[in-house]
């Protein structure tokens, strides 16, 4: 039984650290415009939870005992993987609209590269 | 009634010389404007000391981005008709006119010129073929309209589609998906017999390993197209 309570909070304490760590990471990073605000959301939310089960131990234990999870370490695992997907996915949403703005980029930039280079040789031609 | 040829171009070093030549003698009323899609052989070189009227593209944007360039340029040059002929010689410019004129008479508003309606000429292996089938079967149960030669890439269109086109068009390989959207969008379809050659030189862009994710991706993107599009009654 005492092994079960001192691994527990040994756990806790991780949790504690490594949740304050990546919601200090995640500032550091808007603050420095290393990542757009609206990208961050998702993070923030992520860590936001991670920090409230870090700090409130009976939130997880209500919160599996609900769910049917037996241990409640896993429930905390389960949440990671949903944002963790949640975040892959708004991921690639986000690279499908950069690829449909490159490839409108570079067409123009094809399609103007094309009158400069007409109009160069006007002008050699005049001179 | 201007024309625009629309020729995407990757690595045709071997074959874009004698394409342009063609077109220019079998089809002088029609203007022509090659898309160099990056290409890394001497391709451009060819282009540039040739004098003729091309584009580069400063990434490879693949043969859907890179055609949409050239819908992009019909519309900004004021197009009545664009057509889409590739540049590695399987297209003879001898049906230009042919693939043209029931765009022209109004009788279709895509046309496609199709190997498969006389069964003459280059008709491409039995493992294409049957992908082809399937493609076209597809597109027969999603959109209720048969088309035989979905992935030809000889093809004319008029000024609605290129402005169609040139906001929206499919990125890797996007013949089949072209057709797709169109006939959901309410356009008019349809197919002209071409005879098509072997291509002369370089290489398809649908090689065995890749054909696998061809299908897949093109079926996927069907459905997709089907399940995104609102149908609009036939116009």
């Amino acid at each position: 039984m005492m092994d079960f309570v001192k691994n527990t909070l040994t756990l806790q304490h991780l949790l504690i650290i490594g949740s304050f760590v990546l919601f200090a990471m995640i500032v550091w990073l808007i603050k420095n415009k290393k990542i757009e605000v609206k990208y961050s959301i998702i993070w923030l939310a992520f860590s936001a939870t991670m920090i409230a089960f870090a700090l409130c131990r009976y939130l997880v234990l209500v919160l599996s005992d609900i769910t049917g999870v037996v241990n409640p370490v896993n429930f905390i695992f389960l949440t990671q993987i949903i944002f963790i997907l949640l975040i892959l996915l708004s991921v690639t949403a986000v690279i499908s609209g950069f690829s449909r703005k490159i490839k409108r980029l570079a067409q123009s930039n094809a399609l103007l590269e094309k009158r400069v280079r007409e109009l160069e040789r006007k002008i050699t031609e005049k001179e | 009634m201007k024309i625009l040829v629309i020729i995407p171009c990757y690595n045709e070093q071997a074959s874009i010389e004698r394409v342009v030549k063609n077109l220019k003698e079998k089809a002088p009323f029609a203007d022509y404007l090659i898309i160099n899609d990056c290409s890394t052989d001497a391709t451009e070189s060819i282009l540039k000391a040739n004098g003729m009227n091309y584009i580069n593209n400063p990434v490879n944007l693949g043969i859907g981005g890179g055609v949409q360039a050239g819908y992009l340029y019909a519309k900004q040059n004021g197009y009545d008709i664009a057509v889409q002929m590739d540049g590695d010689g399987q297209h003879d410019p001898a049906y230009l006119a042919a693939v043209c004129r029931p765009v022209i008479s109004g009788e279709m508003d895509m046309a496609i010129g199709s190997r498969f309606i006389k069964k003459e000429g280059f008709q491409s292996s039995f493992m294409r073929r049957l992908g082809i089938n399937i493609i076209s079967a597809l597109i027969k149960v999603l959109s209720g309209k048969k088309v035989y030669d979905v992935t030809s890439g000889y093809r004319a269109c008029n000024c609605e589609l290129i402005e169609f086109f040139s906001d929206d068009y499919a990125d890797d390989y996007p013949e089949p998906e072209a057709i797709m959207s169109c006939v959901l969008s309410g356009y008019k379809v349809g197919e002209v017999p071409v005879i098509m050659e072997e291509r002369q030189g370089g290489v398809s862009s649908i090689r065995s390993l890749k054909s696998a994710y061809y299908m897949i991706k093109v079926c996927l993107a069907l459905v997709v197209d089907r399940i995104s599009t609102k149908r609009k009654a036939g116009k």
